[in-house]
């Protein structure tokens, strides 16, 4: 695949992806959302390509109008925890002493336990909804960018050039803001990409258990689990939601392995 | 390792415990639904504000935060779980129950995944950039993007209903009901090991043993088998001990989806159910059972590689 340009194809499948999410409202056939019991469980035909579900309502309509809901959730949670998690990092390594000893046994906690289940454990504990899926998945996902980003700050800062910052006398601010950050954020920012298809299918697995979006939100994870008891009379119901997850989810895998490879070439 | 490694871990290990456990007393704590209502409930008896106040009182749920905290401690210490709120039994005996189920999961998904993806893996990389290695690399890519509870489904629906050739929908755990939730699990961690597999196998390849190998004429089976396999084993112990770590949890969607009478259909119905003892021993449970194979990763290391802990002194 060397020949080919896996990043500029891939990232034009990332820009599609974000761009339908966006406008979704607006190009998402009629039915997502209104039901119809006449129309219920439908096979796929020309009026409904991808079929109805046990309320009527129309399944394409529900898959694209759920892009939203998946790709901003992903995004979201990507970026709420790559800024605590940097954040923290850089403080533990910059100022050490109990800071760092605070936050690396935080750090110890969280990675010291299957991410999943503690996810799991959050989410159903504090109720079923969005919102409660995103800090879960944030409050398990932040370590691992703490840890990362607290031993690159350490080897930054023996490096020379960063004594002779420090020996200038310039403010800590500045000396994070400009000699530290610029430094850790190309491989957070790869560690991040290689997340949010991660996220997604956390985000849909949470759903799907009942601990993330609920009904009636057309979210893909809940949209299959819905359909799960008509399995033998209605499979259309699990195949296009659970096909949309699968082609959204490798796209942005194969993006982010194609943007590291292009930003770190030591590995492929 | 040292005296001072030893202590030092074993004071990790016990501030970790305390930390997870504790996160999720608070969590149960600040959780909105009162465990004491729901036994009410469940026991479909009248809930007057007295029954509701002394059943509050006997489940020790009045006490303030932290005696509640330290008292589930003390008993932890001493083995006893408490007892959960829905089975009114010990929570040590329920999941005593749910273990053999989960283990027996655990390790034949593990099984299924080490004979098809380590081979395949190194096939991978003897044919590195030929269309075997185009196609077996997308596969991969697909394996791990796709949602496990996805393919836990597909599987039921194609060789459950369309072929039949396993019972579906029976609640007990029995070797031949493994096999899909284990191909379902299998399927998911085997795209990861597979690009493992081809990184480490092409990184040897590189190495000068094996051109030297080469030149002396050894085949390309013998050099694989005698000599960049035993090099693989180290990083895929490490692997291992992660993928064994999150199977013993439980798999809690696979775990559903196929009706899998184990730990993580257990922990998810003590979630719906406000079971907190039970929640609480399952995450005791799985933070145990991930520290105990880390540590055994670590000391399988300085066996398999006695540099390693050598290395370790001189630091």
């Amino acid at each position: 695949m060397r020949h080919i340009d896996t990043f500029g194809i891939c990232s034009v499948l990332v820009g599609l992806c974000l761009f339908i999410a966006a406008i979704s409202t607006w190009i998402a056939p009629d039915g997502a959302y209104t039901t119809n019991m006449a129309q219920a469980l439908q096979a796929p035909s020309w009026q409904h390509w991808m079929g109805t579900d046990k309320l009527g309502r129309d399944v394409m309509a529900r898959i694209i109008d759920g892009m939203r809901l998946s790709v901003f959730t992903a995004l979201l949670i990507v970026l709420i925890m790559t800024t605590i998690g940097t954040l923290a990092g850089a403080l533990a390594g910059w100022f050490g002493g109990w800071v760092e000893a605070v936050v690396m046994r935080c750090v110890d906690i969280m990675l010291a336990f299957p991410g999943v289940v503690l996810a799991i454990a959050i989410a159903g504990i504090l109720g079923g909804s969005i919102t409660n899926a995103v800090l879960a998945l944030t409050v398990v996902g932040w370590a691992k960018y703490a840890r990362m980003v607290r031993s690159l700050v350490l080897k930054i800062k023996h490096e020379e050039y960063m004594q002779a910052v420090i020996m200038q006398g310039a403010k800590t601010g500045v000396m994070l803001s400009r000699h530290i950050l610029p430094n850790v954020i190309p491989l957070v920012i790869v560690t991040a990409a290689l997340d949010i298809g991660t996220m997604m299918l956390e985000v849909a697995g949470l759903s799907f258990l009942g601990f993330g979006a609920q009904p009636p939100t057309a979210e893909w994870g809940l949209m299959i689990n819905e359909g799960r008891q008509y399995l033998q009379v209605a499979p259309w119901l699990l195949a296009f939601p659970g096909a949309a997850v699968l082609i959204v989810v490798t796209i942005f895998n194969v993006w982010s392995d194609a943007l590291r490879d292009k930003l770190d070439p030591r590995e492929s | 390792m040292s005296i001072r490694g030893i202590v030092s871990r074993l004071l990790q290990v016990i501030i970790t415990l305390i930390g997870v456990t504790f996160i999720t007393f608070c969590l149960s704590y600040i959780a909105p639904g009162d465990p004491a209502m729901t036994v009410l409930e469940t026991a479909e008896i009248s809930v007057s504000q007295e029954t509701l106040e002394s059943t509050r009182h006997g489940m020790g749920l009045d006490r303030p935060f932290l005696v509640q905290y330290g008292s589930w401690l003390g008993q932890a210490v001493r083995g006893d779980l408490g007892q959960s709120y829905s089975a009114k039994k010990p929570v040590v005996d329920k999941m005593k129950e749910a273990a053999p189920a989960t283990i027996l999961l655990a390790f034949m998904s593990i099984a299924f995944m080490l004979v098809t993806a380590v081979p395949l893996g190194i096939i991978t990389a003897l044919k590195r950039n030929h269309w075997v290695d185009y196609l077996l690399r997308i596969v991969t890519f697909f394996a791990v993007s796709i949602p496990t509870f996805w393919t836990g489904l597909m599987l039921l629906y194609f060789f459950g209903l369309k072929l039949g050739w396993f019972t579906i929908g029976s609640s007990k755990a029995s070797f031949e009901g493994a096999v899909l939730p284990a191909l379902t699990l299998a399927f998911f961690m085997g795209g990861k090991y597979m690009r493992q597999m081809r990184l480490i196998v092409l990184e040897e390849l590189e190495k000068e043993y094996v051109l030297g190998m080469r030149a002396r004429g050894l085949s390309t089976t013998r050099i694989i088998l005698h000599h960049v396999l035993p090099n693989t084993i180290l990083p895929l112990i490490t692997l291992l001990g992660m993928s064994i770590g999150w199977l013993l949890g439980g798999v809690a969607v696979v775990e559903i989806i196929f009706s899998w009478p184990g730990l993580g259909k257990m922990a998810i119905n003590a979630i719906a159910m406000r079971d907190y003892p039970l929640i609480e021993g399952f995450v005791l449970w799985i933070a145990l059972a991930y520290i105990c194979l880390n540590f055994l990763v670590d000391l399988s290391y300085s066996w398999l590689d006695p540099r390693l802990s050598k290395e370790g002194h001189e630091k």
